[in-house]
Protein backbone atom coordinates (compact mmCIF):
# COMPACT_ATOMS: atom_id res chain seq x y z
CA UNK A 1 0.00 0.00 0.00
CA UNK A 2 1.21 3.23 -0.96
CA UNK A 3 0.40 6.36 0.61
CA UNK A 4 0.60 10.52 1.28
CA UNK A 5 0.13 12.90 4.40
CA UNK A 6 -0.19 15.94 3.22
CA UNK A 7 -0.66 19.14 6.24
CA UNK A 8 -3.04 21.84 5.72
CA UNK A 9 -2.77 24.05 8.55
CA UNK A 10 -3.78 22.25 11.13
CA UNK A 11 -5.29 19.36 9.01
CA UNK A 12 -3.85 16.20 7.97
CA UNK A 13 -5.12 14.59 4.70
CA UNK A 14 -4.02 10.86 4.60
CA UNK A 15 -4.64 9.03 0.92
CA UNK A 16 -3.69 5.81 1.26
CA UNK A 17 -3.52 4.20 -2.47
CA UNK A 18 -4.52 0.92 -3.42
CA UNK A 19 -5.84 -2.21 -1.26
CA UNK A 20 -6.32 -1.74 2.03
CA UNK A 21 -6.89 -5.56 4.04
CA UNK A 22 -5.03 -7.43 6.52
CA UNK A 23 -1.53 -7.56 5.02
CA UNK A 24 -0.63 -3.87 5.11
CA UNK A 25 -3.59 -2.43 7.73
CA UNK A 26 -0.57 -2.60 10.41
CA UNK A 27 0.96 0.19 7.96
CA UNK A 28 -2.30 1.92 7.69
CA UNK A 29 -2.51 1.95 12.05
CA UNK A 30 1.05 2.97 11.99
CA UNK A 31 0.34 6.28 9.97
CA UNK A 32 -2.62 6.86 12.19
CA UNK A 33 -0.84 6.47 15.67
CA UNK A 34 2.35 8.68 14.48
CA UNK A 35 -0.19 11.24 13.25
CA UNK A 36 -1.99 10.80 16.77
CA UNK A 37 1.53 10.97 18.36
CA UNK A 38 2.22 14.47 16.98
CA UNK A 39 -0.76 15.73 18.50
CA UNK A 40 -2.70 15.80 15.20
CA UNK A 41 -6.77 15.91 16.35
CA UNK A 42 -8.47 16.93 12.74
CA UNK A 43 -7.55 13.86 10.33
CA UNK A 44 -9.02 13.29 7.11
CA UNK A 45 -8.90 10.10 5.01
CA UNK A 46 -9.46 10.36 1.20
CA UNK A 47 -10.12 7.03 -0.32
CA UNK A 48 -10.37 8.69 -3.68
CA UNK A 49 -7.81 5.68 -4.88
CA UNK A 50 -8.61 2.38 -2.52
CA UNK A 51 -10.22 0.28 -4.40
CA UNK A 52 -11.14 -2.31 -1.87
CA UNK A 53 -10.97 -2.77 2.23
CA UNK A 54 -11.64 -5.20 4.30
CA UNK A 55 -12.71 -5.70 7.84
CA UNK A 56 -9.48 -5.28 9.79
CA UNK A 57 -9.30 -1.84 7.88
CA UNK A 58 -12.37 -0.83 8.98
CA UNK A 59 -11.07 -1.58 12.33
CA UNK A 60 -8.42 0.65 12.39
CA UNK A 61 -10.40 3.46 10.79
CA UNK A 62 -13.46 2.81 14.08
CA UNK A 63 -10.68 2.59 16.67
CA UNK A 64 -8.99 5.94 15.13
CA UNK A 65 -12.40 7.84 15.49
CA UNK A 66 -12.60 6.43 19.07
CA UNK A 67 -9.16 7.76 19.68
CA UNK A 68 -10.12 10.74 18.19
CA UNK A 69 -13.69 11.33 19.99
CA UNK A 70 -11.28 11.31 23.49
CA UNK A 71 -9.38 14.29 22.50
CA UNK A 72 -12.62 16.05 20.81
CA UNK A 73 -10.76 15.74 17.61
CA UNK A 74 -12.13 14.13 14.26
CA UNK A 75 -11.28 12.10 11.42
CA UNK A 76 -13.71 12.50 8.07
CA UNK A 77 -13.63 10.40 5.29
CA UNK A 78 -13.47 12.15 1.49
CA UNK A 79 -14.56 10.18 -1.46
CA UNK A 80 -16.07 7.16 0.05
CA UNK A 81 -17.77 5.25 -3.01
CA UNK A 82 -18.45 1.94 -4.97
CA UNK A 83 -18.32 -1.38 -2.89
CA UNK A 84 -15.93 0.45 -0.19
CA UNK A 85 -18.81 3.09 0.63
CA UNK A 86 -21.28 0.10 -0.12
CA UNK A 87 -18.98 -1.99 2.81
CA UNK A 88 -19.33 0.55 5.23
CA UNK A 89 -23.32 1.37 4.58
CA UNK A 90 -23.62 -2.78 5.32
CA UNK A 91 -22.18 -2.55 8.35
CA UNK A 92 -23.60 0.64 9.76
CA UNK A 93 -20.19 2.33 10.46
CA UNK A 94 -21.68 4.85 8.02
CA UNK A 95 -23.70 6.84 10.61
CA UNK A 96 -20.28 6.94 12.60
CA UNK A 97 -18.21 9.15 10.10
CA UNK A 98 -18.75 12.42 8.22
CA UNK A 99 -18.71 11.57 4.62
CA UNK A 100 -17.31 13.83 2.19
CA UNK A 101 -17.37 13.81 -1.71
CA UNK A 102 -14.20 15.54 -1.29
CA UNK A 103 -11.21 16.35 0.10
CA UNK A 104 -11.74 20.07 -0.40
CA UNK A 105 -15.24 19.78 1.25
CA UNK A 106 -13.96 18.03 4.29
CA UNK A 107 -11.52 20.62 4.62
CA UNK A 108 -13.70 23.17 4.58
CA UNK A 109 -16.08 21.61 6.97
CA UNK A 110 -13.03 21.87 9.53
CA UNK A 111 -12.40 25.23 8.53
CA UNK B 1 -22.12 -14.24 -21.71
CA UNK B 2 -21.64 -16.27 -24.73
CA UNK B 3 -19.36 -19.04 -24.76
CA UNK B 4 -17.91 -19.67 -28.12
CA UNK B 5 -18.06 -22.70 -30.74
CA UNK B 6 -21.83 -23.47 -29.36
CA UNK B 7 -19.93 -25.64 -26.50
CA UNK B 8 -22.37 -26.69 -23.75
CA UNK B 9 -20.63 -24.95 -20.25
CA UNK B 10 -20.35 -27.17 -17.76
CA UNK B 11 -19.27 -27.08 -14.49
CA UNK B 12 -15.65 -25.25 -13.74
CA UNK B 13 -13.72 -26.05 -10.41
CA UNK B 14 -10.43 -24.71 -8.97
CA UNK B 15 -8.16 -25.07 -5.75
CA UNK B 16 -5.72 -22.95 -4.69
CA UNK B 17 -3.42 -24.21 -1.65
CA UNK B 18 -1.51 -21.16 -0.18
CA UNK B 19 0.73 -20.46 3.32
CA UNK B 20 -1.58 -18.57 5.70
CA UNK B 21 0.06 -15.27 4.66
CA UNK B 22 -1.70 -12.74 4.70
CA UNK B 23 0.39 -10.82 1.46
CA UNK B 24 -0.89 -13.75 -0.19
CA UNK B 25 -4.22 -12.52 -0.11
CA UNK B 26 -4.01 -10.55 -2.51
CA UNK B 27 -3.04 -13.38 -5.15
CA UNK B 28 -6.24 -15.27 -4.14
CA UNK B 29 -8.62 -12.45 -4.65
CA UNK B 30 -6.89 -12.01 -8.46
CA UNK B 31 -7.56 -15.62 -8.77
CA UNK B 32 -11.11 -15.63 -7.82
CA UNK B 33 -11.42 -12.19 -9.86
CA UNK B 34 -10.81 -14.08 -12.79
CA UNK B 35 -12.52 -17.41 -12.50
CA UNK B 36 -15.78 -14.90 -11.68
CA UNK B 37 -15.52 -13.15 -14.61
CA UNK B 38 -15.04 -16.21 -16.72
CA UNK B 39 -18.11 -17.84 -14.97
CA UNK B 40 -20.05 -14.72 -15.90
CA UNK B 41 -20.44 -12.83 -12.53
CA UNK B 42 -20.52 -9.56 -12.27
CA UNK B 43 -17.82 -7.07 -10.47
CA UNK B 44 -20.20 -6.30 -7.22
CA UNK B 45 -20.64 -10.53 -7.17
CA UNK B 46 -16.56 -11.14 -7.63
CA UNK B 47 -16.21 -8.15 -4.91
CA UNK B 48 -18.87 -9.71 -2.57
CA UNK B 49 -16.88 -13.02 -3.11
CA UNK B 50 -13.22 -11.90 -3.11
CA UNK B 51 -14.10 -9.93 0.46
CA UNK B 52 -15.99 -13.13 2.02
CA UNK B 53 -13.29 -15.41 0.94
CA UNK B 54 -10.16 -12.57 2.54
CA UNK B 55 -12.38 -12.67 5.71
CA UNK B 56 -12.37 -15.85 6.45
CA UNK B 57 -9.05 -16.52 5.44
CA UNK B 58 -8.29 -13.93 7.36
CA UNK B 59 -9.78 -15.16 10.62
CA UNK B 60 -7.96 -18.73 9.95
CA UNK B 61 -4.81 -16.54 10.26
CA UNK B 62 -5.67 -15.44 13.51
CA UNK B 63 -8.01 -17.36 15.24
CA UNK B 64 -7.05 -20.62 14.33
CA UNK B 65 -3.27 -20.37 12.68
CA UNK B 66 -2.16 -17.25 15.02
CA UNK B 67 0.04 -15.91 12.50
CA UNK B 68 1.96 -18.89 12.07
CA UNK B 69 2.42 -18.46 7.95
CA UNK B 70 4.27 -21.81 7.65
CA UNK B 71 0.23 -23.34 7.80
CA UNK B 72 -1.60 -24.04 4.24
CA UNK B 73 -5.22 -22.69 3.49
CA UNK B 74 -6.72 -24.43 0.61
CA UNK B 75 -9.89 -22.29 -1.51
CA UNK B 76 -11.76 -24.71 -3.59
CA UNK B 77 -13.96 -22.90 -5.95
CA UNK B 78 -16.68 -24.38 -8.44
CA UNK B 79 -19.40 -22.69 -10.93
CA UNK B 80 -21.81 -23.60 -12.83
CA UNK B 81 -24.69 -22.04 -14.56
CA UNK B 82 -26.16 -21.11 -11.33
CA UNK B 83 -23.71 -20.34 -8.16
CA UNK B 84 -20.24 -20.02 -7.50
CA UNK B 85 -19.49 -22.18 -4.76
CA UNK B 86 -16.41 -21.50 -2.27
CA UNK B 87 -14.76 -23.61 0.00
CA UNK B 88 -12.32 -22.61 2.62
CA UNK B 89 -10.39 -25.16 4.30
CA UNK B 90 -7.67 -25.27 7.37
CA UNK B 91 -6.22 -27.74 9.43
CA UNK B 92 -5.61 -26.39 12.56
CA UNK B 93 -7.71 -26.62 16.04
CA UNK B 94 -11.25 -27.40 15.20
CA UNK B 95 -13.35 -24.71 16.10
CA UNK B 96 -17.15 -24.78 17.53
CA UNK B 97 -19.32 -22.98 14.49
CA UNK B 98 -22.13 -22.47 17.20
CA UNK B 99 -19.80 -19.43 18.65
CA UNK B 100 -18.87 -17.65 15.94
CA UNK B 101 -20.74 -14.36 16.76
CA UNK B 102 -21.43 -11.10 14.31
CA UNK B 103 -21.20 -7.52 16.44
CA UNK B 104 -23.39 -5.52 18.03
CA UNK B 105 -23.75 -3.12 14.82
CA UNK B 106 -25.62 -0.60 17.17
CA UNK B 107 -22.09 0.07 18.91
CA UNK B 108 -18.70 1.59 17.04
CA UNK B 109 -17.03 -1.47 16.94
CA UNK B 110 -14.24 -2.26 14.54
CA UNK B 111 -13.46 -6.32 15.95
CA UNK B 112 -16.46 -9.17 14.64
CA UNK B 113 -17.15 -7.62 11.30
CA UNK B 114 -15.57 -10.22 9.27
CA UNK B 115 -18.02 -13.02 9.73
CA UNK B 116 -21.16 -10.65 9.90
CA UNK B 117 -19.98 -9.57 6.28
CA UNK B 118 -19.47 -13.03 5.13
CA UNK B 119 -23.13 -13.77 5.89
CA UNK B 120 -23.95 -10.84 4.50
CA UNK B 121 -22.66 -10.78 1.33
CA UNK B 122 -22.96 -14.64 0.50
CA UNK B 123 -26.42 -16.42 -0.01
CA UNK B 124 -25.53 -19.53 1.87
CA UNK B 125 -23.41 -20.09 4.45
CA UNK B 126 -22.45 -23.22 6.09
CA UNK B 127 -19.55 -25.14 8.41
CA UNK B 128 -18.93 -28.89 7.30
CA UNK B 129 -19.21 -30.76 10.66
CA UNK B 130 -18.10 -34.00 9.30
CA UNK B 131 -13.97 -33.40 9.60
CA UNK B 132 -11.64 -35.39 12.12
CA UNK B 133 -8.91 -31.97 11.77
CA UNK B 134 -9.61 -28.52 11.28
CA UNK B 135 -12.70 -26.16 9.83
CA UNK B 136 -13.99 -26.04 6.59
CA UNK B 137 -16.65 -22.83 5.60
CA UNK B 138 -18.98 -23.16 2.63
CA UNK B 139 -19.74 -20.46 0.51
CA UNK B 140 -22.74 -20.34 -2.31
CA UNK B 141 -22.87 -17.10 -4.60
CA UNK B 142 -25.65 -17.13 -6.71
CA UNK B 143 -25.91 -15.34 -10.36
CA UNK B 144 -27.76 -12.32 -10.03
CA UNK B 145 -28.53 -12.46 -13.76
CA UNK B 146 -28.72 -15.71 -15.16
CA UNK B 147 -26.23 -16.36 -18.23
CA UNK B 148 -27.23 -16.55 -21.59
CA UNK B 149 -27.61 -19.87 -22.88
CA UNK B 150 -24.90 -21.21 -25.14
CA UNK B 151 -25.49 -20.78 -29.13
CA UNK B 152 -26.75 -25.00 -30.47
CA UNK B 153 -25.12 -25.90 -33.02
Amino acid sequence: MKYNILKKGSVIIIVPEGELDVSNVPKLKKVFDEVLREGHTKIIIDLDKVTYMDSSALGVLVNTLKELHKKNGTLKIANLSGNVERIFKLTRLIKFFETYPSAREAMLSLS
Amino acid sequence: MKYGGGRKKSVQSMKIEFDGSPELLRVVRACISEFGLNNGFDSQEIYDMNLSVNEVCANVMEHVYHWDSGLKITVSIEADQEAMTIRVRDYGETKDSTQFRSRDLSKMQGSGLGIFLVNELMDDVCYNKDLKEGNEIIMKKYHTRRMEEPDEI
